[in-house]
């Protein structure tokens, strides 16, 4: 028996004129400018265009040469570990309180509260952030209330890092939390109710049910997030750093920019981002591979 | 299917409304470049064109400029000044707020302008990509007589924009190695008190400053975390911090980490030790001392010539007019002339696109800010001259504009001069002032009025006690010692940014608290040199060495 | 099923409370700044009321015409880019919907390597300028014209919607691009509505963009006006003599320009946000379907 197809075997073609629009365009705008790499290869020179001299990999030996550079990867695991970390730590414990709580009108406005930082740019967020963490900025106000000398947020090397990491999980729990939160609507009440009559506290409740089924979706959360391990936050740290900070705040993509654009570096630019995509490519199809086996979790 | 169509003709209705409110951001007419478009120039240099010439630039946003009525980036005084007398139509290709970026966007686009400004990592760039044009012709052709003899006084600077002798970038050069001495400036109400007079040695300087503090309060010598009064002060042991020096064998070194700073350390540790230095200053940012001195706790700072300036008014308006800094020189350890350090100071460099058509017009236009600068006093009237130089406008002429390095050293001598004279009661004709009419203004506003704001120009360049008049004296006898690295940063220099410094700040900083002794001075050489100064010392040798 | 009030309740209403209440405070404190005088703001005396209450920040904003231009910029490209997306979404997302089009493999893999690999910043500004782009509207919509991400989510959206409907439709001599427009389009709904809203957020957001490929400062959209403003808004207001505006400027600062002009950046979005959050909600748990 012939099996039946999931589309119309008569117009065919109108599938594939479909797809003509996308596939032109991704074609120019994402494939066209691929020809670029070949400028990490090559000392670049703006006259000759692609065809300037073949330097084979001298651009990268040159880089990791460079103590600034070196610094930048350490900078970018350090502060992108971090938000991960946190990232999945804060918002499954603000889950597991919400779900505790008994008012449902309470928890749904709570739960809109903490969402609304997601959706605001780093744009709007560094303008906050600027004013907030200033030396006359309202935290450093209250700080000196409760005698605690003013601290250099954004200025101080020492603390940098830790005011990215900080102010990104402060932004992005909100998603996180809405994830775990409907993961956890979904455990059966009735798990809860039978260890209730077993005279169960709620700590040992949230021990022993609510976290370990809670388990698959952070593990899938966790996985899916290590493809990104490179990205430590472009905007946000690119329109809140300074020379003073780029010690211990300077990171990859940020590096690039400076480098590509602001210092016109093209040939080395070229290499810190070729660098950086395909590290990037081989963390997100092992998570993406990861993520389907421990979580039968699959995009395509 | 039909609520479709209603949320579709909405969008599009919504759609057309939002672009007849932004005009649809229509592209900016840019102005193209027409290669065939040569007008054939006038025989004078200073003579109009027949036909109108156009040429373009791309510029940066200033936010110093106060345009005035309808002016802007497009149309103001200059470009006015460059269509009325040579019907030259000066064009901005865009104007940005970010002009690294967007140049450094526009050269490898290959989109640039006919004239704009770079720095030495552009130009060599441009350069290897030839784009810009050997400029020796042109200017042979059509640079004014004063242009010429800049690019003769200052061989060495025109040196940087050459490329196998051949001129690429003009260099705008600076406002001149006047504003670069350092000076030890004293609280002048406290010195009268005391009956201090002008200090001969560092020991006279020392006990200024201690007596002023027990007596007045607060700290002898003020410090922020960036040492930088140490550097100042290293001059009188003749350490040259900051700069890089020719040693006697011929090879250049870095001077912070030569022994006659490690002595001038020895005695500032010291010094710390005694209670002179600020006990706070590792916890002082530069705002954060200034506004120590603007509270009256300390009588005795070394500084640039520009005090005056800032923190002096503020100072004043709190501690009154009595209270006002002069500068003194920066006695040596064995009395001999002082030498401050000069360092190598370029604002950019004018390029001109290869293939433009009228590269003279761009001449021109070049010459006529010299020319308002130099010689128009008497021959333009002082309105239209400081039509030009008021409101900032000339930072709108950025890019095409060449400063005379020897600007500031001539103001000070006719500001003074009218100065003198009105002091001693003549009449002063301010109109021969030119565009300096404003300082000496000032210096006259301070004497009448004791008007904080005049007092900057006073002490800069108002008589010979200012810091202009000492600094006349180390220009004229050559009193200085000059950067061996007399052009741009090479790459480990430009690559490691402030770090290479910033290992040897944190370091001095150790010793002069008494975390480290003296000799981890020499530890701290060794960590320098590893952390780049060794690759940086030899480039610096290979590119700057032998000449 | 009933349980007591106890204190365990009100500790973790009242911590909770707490912690919510911080990612709404800052905003708060920005709305009363940009409300203040300038006096007030200096002296650190506003906390989340307004001090000597003016509204010449806004004044400036509205004086001085650059915040509106952008904000009319930004408008433009959100309505353009979102319309633009949803159609190539959609047109994208339904044959590769299809397990079994023949090369169907190799056209997802194109669409999906575009995710990993990129040619850098300066090939695609050389490109985008090539294509005489630069200064329109459209260098900030057609490189990213079709997100490929969401693009995916709308895929797998399509491929859990019962296949009867679409056959039935066949039977009746329909097309594939009328079975499209006629019986998928309409069961997208809110699917759609979540995608095109992360559209609409990220183009809203965007600034990089507007920052590479605008010239003029005056081309600038909202965010990245709102960038520039980041850096040196303090000298902007020194140089700015357009008509009266002295006379608000010596009733503001730097501060409350700043705070006014970020809250007017973030408003639309606060607006919008409390009626399409479900929608939003909704898109974190789309992306899961699995294949």
């Amino acid at each position: 028996m012939k099996k039946k197809k999931s589309f119309n075997v008569k117009n065919l073609w109108q599938y594939y004129a479909m797809l003509i629009p996308g596939v032109v365009l991704t074609f120019i705008f994402s494939y066209i400018p691929l020809y670029g790499v070949i400028i990490a290869f090559e000392k670049y020179n703006v006259g000759k265009g692609f065809a300037s001299p073949w330097v084979g990999l001298e651009n990268f030996r040159y880089l990791f040469s460079q103590p600034t550079f070196t610094r930048t990867i350490w900078n970018t695991l350090y502060i992108s570990v971090w938000k991960l970390a946190l990232g999945i730590v804060v918002p499954v414990t603000i889950a597991v309180l919400l779900n505790e709580m008994r008012s449902e009108k309470l928890k749904r406005f709570y739960q809109t509260l903490i969402y609304i930082p997601n959706f605001l740019s780093w744009i709007i967020m560094a303008g906050v952030l600027m004013d907030i963490l200033s030396s006359t900025g309202a935290i450093n106000m209250i700080l000196a209330k409760m005698g605690v000398g003013s601290v250099d947020f954004l200025g101080n090397a020492k603390v940098f890092p830790w005011t990215m990491i900080v102010s990104d999980v402060w932004k992005g729990f909100g998603y996180g939390t809405i994830v775990y939160l409907a993961a956890l609507t979904g455990i059966d009440p009735s798990l809860y109710e039978s260890s209730m009559l077993d005279g169960a506290t709620r700590w040992q409740q949230i021990k022993k049910i609510t976290i370990p089924l809670l388990m698959p979706t952070i593990i899938l959360m966790t996985v899916l997030s290590l493809g990104s391990v490179l990205n430590a936050g472009f905007d946000q740290v690119y329109n809140l750093y300074s020379p003073a900070v780029w010690e211990t705040g300077d990171i990859i993509d940020t590096y690039v920019y400076r480098l590509g654009i602001q210092q016109a570096q093209y040939s080395v630019g070229a290499a810190v981002g070729l660098f950086k995509s395909l590290v990037s490519a081989v963390m997100v199809i092992t998570s993406y591979r990861l993520a389907d086996k421990l979580a039968g979790y699959r995009i395509l | 299917m039909k609520k479709l169509s209603t949320i579709g003709t909405a969008g599009i209705a919504a759609l057309m409304a939002v672009c007849t409110l932004t005009g649809c951001m229509s592209k900016p007419t840019a102005p193209t470049n027409n290669e065939s478009g040569r007008v054939e120039p006038p025989a004078d240099i200073w003579a109009p064109y027949d036909q109108t010439v156009t040429v373009t630039t791309m510029g940066e946003e200033n936010s110093g400029t106060e345009f005035q009525g309808d002016d802007d980036y497009g149309n103001n005084p200059w470009y006015r000044a460059y269509k009325e007398r040579f019907n030259i139509d000066l064009q901005n290709k865009w104007i940005s707020n970010d002009y690294g970026t967007k140049l450094n966007l526009a050269i490898a686009d290959k989109d640039i302008a006919d004239v704009f400004y770079v720095d030495s990592a552009r130009l060599t760039t441009l350069y290897e990509a030839g784009l810009i044009m050997d400029l020796d012709e042109v200017f042979d052709s059509y640079a004014s007589d004063v242009l010429k003899q800049y690019r003769k006084d200052y061989a060495d600077t025109w040196e940087t924009g050459c490329f196998d002798g051949k001129l690429y970038g003009m260099p705008q050069m600076n406002y001149g190695i006047i504003d670069q001495f350092q000076y030890v400036w004293i609280r002048q109400d406290w010195m009268k008190e005391c009956g201090f007079e002008e200090p001969k040695t560092m020991d006279d300087v020392i006990k200024i400053a201690t007596t002023f503090a027990q007596k007045y309060g607060g700290y002898a010598l003020p410090e922020c975390q960036t040492l930088e009064n140490l550097f100042r002060l290293a001059l009188s042991w003749g350490a040259h911090p900051g700069i890089w020096v020719t040693k006697d064998d011929g090879t250049i070194e870095y001077g912070t980490i030569q022994p006659e700073m490690k002595e001038a350390l020895k005695q500032y540790t010291q010094w710390y030790k005694d209670g002179i230095v600020n006990p706070n200053f590792t916890t002082l940012n530069w705002d954060k001392m200034m506004q120590g001195m603007i509270n009256g706790e300390c009588g005795v700072i070394p500084f640039a010539q520009w005090f005056g300036y800032n923190p002096l008014p503020d100072l004043i308006k709190n501690q009154g007019a009595d209270a006002i800094f002069f500068p003194y020189e920066i006695p040596t350890q064995d009395g001999s002339p002082i030498k401050g350090s000069v360092t190598f100071n370029n604002n950019g460099y004018v390029v001109i696109r290869k293939g433009c058509a009228n590269p003279e017009a761009i001449m021109k236009i070049v010459n006529f800010y010299i020319y308002t600068v130099n010689d128009a006093v008497g021959k333009e009237s002082n309105e239209y001259l400081s039509s030009l130089h008021s409101f900032n406008y000339p930072n709108v002429v950025r890019g095409t504009r060449i400063i005379n390095p020897m600007n500031d050293y001539n103001q000070y001598l006719q500001v003074k001069d009218a100065f003198d004279r009105w002091q001693a009661g003549e009449d002063v004709d301010t109109s021969a002032l030119g565009t300096n009419v404003s300082k000496y203004n000032s210096c006259v506003n301070w004497i009448t009025s004791q008007d904080p704001n005049g007092v900057g120009d006073f002490l800069q360049q108002g008589n010979d006690r200012s810091a202009y008049g000492i600094a006349k004296k180390y220009v004229d006898n050559k009193q200085y010692v000059q950067d061996a690295k007399w052009g741009p940063d090479t790459p480990t220099l430009q690559a490691s940014g402030s770090t290479l410094n910033d290992i040897l700040i944190e370091g001095f900083t150790k010793i002069i608290i008494g975390e480290k002794d003296i000799d981890y001075f020499d530890e701290l050489v060794q960590q320098w040199k590893t952390a780049g100064g060794d690759q940086a010392t030899k480039e610096i040798n290979d590119t700057y060495g032998n000449k | 099923m009933k349980k007591k009030i106890s204190v365990f309740d009100i500790i973790l209403t009242i911590g909770l409370g707490i912690i919510c209440i911080t990612c709404v405070l800052p905003f708060i404190h920005l709305l009363a700044v940009s409300f203040s005088g300038s006096s007030a703001v200096a002296a650190g005396k506003v906390g989340f009321l307004p001090v000597d209450f003016t509204t010449a920040s806004y004044e400036y904003v509205i004086t001085g015409g650059r915040f509106l231009r952008a904000m009319g910029i930004s408008i433009e490209r959100v309505i353009l880019g979102t319309l633009l997306n949803i159609v190539l979404m959609v047109l994208t997302a339904y044959p590769l919907a299809k397990n079994d089009l023949p090369g169907r493999g190799i056209l997802s893999g194109f669409f999906v390597l575009t995710m990993l690999i990129g040619g850098g910043m300066i090939p695609t500004y050389l490109l985008v300028s090539g294509l005489g782009l630069k200064d329109t509207i459209w260098a900030l919509i057609l490189p990213g014209a079709l997100p490929v991400y969401n693009m995916i989510i709308l895929m797998n959206f399509i491929r859990g919607l019962p296949h009867e409907l679409e056959e039935a439709a066949w039977i009746d001599g329909a097309s594939p691009f009328s079975t499209l427009i006629h019986v998928i389009f309409p069961l997208l709904g809110p699917s759609l509505a979540t995608v095109g809203l992360f559209s609409m957020v990220g183009h809203w957001n965007d600034w990089f963009a507007g920052m590479i490929y605008m010239s003029e400062p005056l081309n600038y959209p909202l965010q990245t006006y709102l960038q520039t403003l980041l850096v040196d808004f303090e000298k902007l207001l020194q140089s700015d003599t357009t008509g009266n505006i002295q006379d608000i400027l010596s009733k503001m600062n730097a501060r409350t320009g700043r705070a006014a002009q970020l809250f007017l950046g973030a408003l639309p979005i606060m607006l919008v946000y409390p009626f399409l959050q479900k929608y939003f909600t909704k898109g974190l748990t789309l992306g899961s379907v699995k294949g």
